[in-house]
């Protein structure tokens, strides 16, 4: 309730400020003409079309680095010597932002989707890694040496030991990294290229329609805050049972 | 002695063989796009330690130190005051979360018209984008606080700064850690976009250059330095962390966290 | 109850996201979507058409192109069918930079693609494999005008001769505009090097000069017109000035695929010199076009500059010349040979 009202007296605000005529009136569109925008865009189909594309990078890039972080991480979690040696370089690779590897990604790949889900693969793959392998630190011993007594090949070990208690970590790792995939997804499309509503956003600046822009960041954001807020949902839903601490980022 | 060796031996094996994998490979130089290391080092050499450090690196830190400052002050003291004012997280979330999802690069455009150029827009653009992980961290920190340890607090009449900076505060503080450190990464980010539009210098600056260049060498340099100068941020933060938490960890009132 | 709807409504979110990438995301990839929702014209790209009276076989070549203003030609030469007819289905790749498409074709993800010719060069001075094939649409008019330095109504700059000192917004460093700023700045006898160009893009460029950010601005159609419109003043001509009759746009492929394709090289060139020169005469349909997919309003793109000559031969002196700039201002450090920049006709 009071999150619908501020809301509302936020956009509020903005609508009067941008009528108001102190600000440039073609750079900043009022609320109502970014809404009508934003409803004539939503009306028509080359929106959903992008849309369909920016899904398919988002979701392509964030199973690629699925596959390759989880088990990653709950290896090097679990086991001292692997966490030791590569502690330097995932500390090394960590903060290189993404777009400093999209210029990169553009000369390799060029503008298509390869380029698109190198940078999503990358940028999903840290927060993922970094929480499962958390996670994967705290196996409770007892039952830890206990899969060993039963002799429980390794893979197994890791499915049914370690992956349960590291479970929360891992979803909480899988939100953060869906959300920050589908932001990298929009800056590559937005900044290098290839199709979906970051393309969209340029092509409606290069045909002055601002209004169709701002429309545009505006239901990005909401898809992301969307996605966060579902993803929550379900985190909490199915992992009710395991009481642990959680890392928010 | 011999464990203390070893410990090193495990920790560095890797790096090296792959930094040594890496240098035979490019040798040659017949991948474009993977130019010969030692290439790379000396582009980096001249344009980091030489050539530009005054003109460019210094001013990106100086940017990157002061939008992580007010970043980390508006997000541990609004994040304090959101988590114990009862309303005020219900009005502010959905503004808090929608701008995280926001991609830096939409809010460019408004930040040069309005903010100009210089350091104000820079420094905007870090803090817009760092603080909102901060926030969260230290909300959810105040809210995860054990309700006997505040019960107890108000019961012995702690007065309310008192109880905010003896009791609240450290008791968040290790999860207030963890939303700056998050906020540590996302500022070396913004720090690098912000420097690609409209800048004159900066690291960002200097990336964008050798992409619409083609200066490939030059971009790895710059790549990599991003990485060491993430590396050598977060190792700081690790120390400064631990001092931290070791301070308030003496003075918390009891309770186990 | 209020949380759940919430919580329904947002899953319903996701899964219309979902159902669009089952839908949208079988489209290939066809440059110029329209933002108006007109269906996209370019008739060799559609998937589904079916191709009537086509030649027995097709070869697919992929095009990197920039979905703005300055497409028209090959846009209409290839609704025209002008590409079909010499056997070549084109499949437009859209990209958001020079840079960006250079390196696409640079990869072999595409075959051909879109270039300005500055960084066409220094791709080249780099050592990348590509080299301009055929121009885009020809040179620069050496009467109209489509690229200005512009500034405020009320600024004491009037003429470039007053640049001494300022910041001018550039759409990228080292492009063509940039050079356009320094060479204006040279002519009217100021130090090019004490002109500071920072980089703005095209659709802020206006609101920041108004907004005093910067003291000029090198901008392009329709965002030049559309600054006039609203009170900007021209001080500078500078691309028609120094640059006419020189070619800035250019299409280019690798060296290494000429070599391998000599047949589909020239069919793109001479489909693409056919487009130049109906379009000669068709400006009409060019600018119909250009609105069609770029979603440009019609009264914008009938009023705009288009600001070339049709020409369908490259200007090699003027592309010598550019290079030259580029090396005086220090852009390159050496130009390449003109045959490393422009593929040879066989």
């Amino acid at each position: 309730m009071i999150g619908t009202a501020s809301v509302v007296a936020g956009l509020s605000l903005w609508q009067l400020v941008a009528a108001s005529g102190r600000l440039d009136a073609t750079s900043f569109p009022t609320t109502s003409r970014i809404a009508g925008a934003g409803v004539g865009l939503l009306a028509n189909r080359p929106f959903w079309s992008a849309l369909g594309h920016t899904a398919e990078s988002w979701a392509l890039g964030l199973l690629i680095a699925t596959v390759i972080a989880i088990p990653a991480g709950l290896m090097i979690g679990s086991n001292r010597f692997l966490f030791a040696s590569t502690r330097v370089v995932v500390e090394f690779l960590k903060p290189i932002p993404v777009v400093a590897i999209l210029p990169l990604a553009l000369l390799m790949f060029g503008t298509t989707i390869k380029m698109k889900l190198l940078l999503v693969a990358y940028g999903a793959l840290w927060p993922l890694l970094i929480q499962t392998t958390y996670g994967a630190h705290d196996v409770d011993p007892v039952v830890a040496d206990t899969a060993r007594a039963f002799r429980l090949s390794y893979p197994r070990r890791l499915g049914f030991v370690v992956l349960p208690s590291a479970a929360p970590f891992v979803a909480t790792g899988l939100r953060l990294a869906a959300v920050h995939a589908f932001v990298i997804t929009i800056v590559a499309e937005l900044v290098a290229g290839g199709q979906g509503l970051g393309l969209m956003m340029f092509m409606s600046d290069n045909a002055l329609r601002y209004a169709d822009t701002y429309a545009l960041a505006f239901i990005a954001g909401l898809l992301g805050l969307s996605l966060n807020f579902v993803l929550q949902r379900l985190e909490r839903l199915s992992l009710h049972w395991h009481s642990s601490q959680r890392i928010e980022g | 002695m011999k464990g203390r060796r070893r410990a090193l031996a495990i920790e560095i094996w890797l790096p090296v063989s792959l930094l040594v994998i890496w240098w035979f490979a490019t040798k040659n130089g017949s991948f474009l796009e993977f130019p010969p290391v030692r290439l790379i080092f000396e582009r980096f050499r001249e344009e980091y330690f030489f050539g530009r450090f005054s003109s460019d690196v210094l001013p990106s830190l100086v940017h990157l130190a002061l939008g992580y400052g007010i970043a980390a002050t508006l997000g541990v003291a609004g994040g304090l005051v959101i988590a114990t004012v009862p309303w005020a997280e219900a009005a502010a979330s959905p503004y808090v979360h929608f701008f995280r999802a926001l991609p830096p690069p939409a809010i460019v455009p408004i930040s040069i018209i309005l903010l100009g150029l210089g350091v104000t827009m820079k420094t905007s653009i870090i803090v817009l984008g760092a603080v909102w992980p901060i926030l969260l961290n230290t909300i959810d920190g105040v809210r995860g606080l054990d309700g006997t340890l505040l019960e107890t607090a108000r019961a012995c009449q702690l007065g309310r700064r008192y109880r905010l900076t003896h009791v609240i505060a450290p008791g968040a503080a290790p999860q207030i850690m963890t939303g700056l450190r998050s906020g540590l990464q996302i500022s070396i980010l913004l720090m690098a976009v912000s420097e690609m539009v409209a800048s004159t210098n900066g690291i960002g600056y200097l990336l964008l250059l050798s992409q619409q260049q083609f200066l490939i060498a030059d971009l790895w340099a710059g790549m990599i330095y991003l990485g060491l100068l993430g590396y050598l941020l977060n190792a700081l933060f690790n120390v400064g962390e631990r001092v931290v938490l070791k301070w308030h960890f003496g003075a918390r009132v009891g309770g186990a966290l | 109850m209020g949380k759940m709807k919430v919580w329904v409504a947002l899953a319903l979110v996701v899964v219309v996201a979902l159902v669009a990438v089952a839908c949208g995301g079988t489209t290939t990839t066809t440059g110029a979507t329209a933002t108006t929702g007109a269906p996209t014209e370019t008739t060799a790209a559609a998937p589904t058409e079916t191709t009537a009276a086509a030649p027995a076989e097709l070869t697919t070549v992929n095009v990197g192109v920039i979905p703005y203003s300055g497409m028209g030609v090959l846009w209409l030469g290839d609704q025209k069918g002008f590409f079909k007819d010499h056997g070549l289905k084109l499949v437009l790749v859209p990209a958001e930079s020079p840079a960006a498409v250079l390196a696409s074709v640079q990869s072999g993800q595409e075959e051909f693609g879109f270039s300005t010719t500055i960084p066409l060069i220094h791709a080249v001075a780099a050592g990348l494999d590509v080299v301009a094939v055929v121009p885009n649409d020809g040179t620069v008019s050496s009467t109209e005008s489509s690229t200005a330095i512009i500034v405020p109504a009320n600024s004491t700059i009037k003429s470039a001769a007053d640049l001494a000192g300022k910041k001018v917004a550039v759409p990228a460093l080292g492009s063509e505009i940039d050079l356009l700023v320094h060479a204006a700045a040279e002519r009217a006898g100021v130090d090019p090097n004490s002109v500071q160009t920072v980089q703005v893009p095209f659709p802020t460029m206006w609101a920041a000069v108004k907004a005093g950010q910067v003291d000029a601005a090198g901008t392009t159609e329709p965002f030049m017109s559309q600054a006039i419109a609203d009170g900007a003043k021209n001080i500078s001509d500078a691309e028609r000035d120094i640059l006419g009759g020189y070619n800035v746009t250019a299409f280019v492929t690798t060296r290494k695929y000429a070599i391998a394709n000599p047949q589909i090289v020239k069919a793109f060139r001479e489909a693409m010199e056919e487009s130049i020169t109906y379009a000669k005469d068709h400006l009409d349909e060019v600018r119909t076009i250009i609105a069609k997919n770029t979603g440009l309003d019609p009264s914008a793109t009938k009023t705009m500059s288009l600001g070339v000559d049709l020409n369908p031969k490259f200007n090699m002196d003027g592309l010598k010349a550019i290079g030259n700039f580029m090396v005086k201002y220090g852009f390159i450090k050496e130009l390449p040979p003109m045959d490393q920049i422009v593929l040879p006709a066989s």
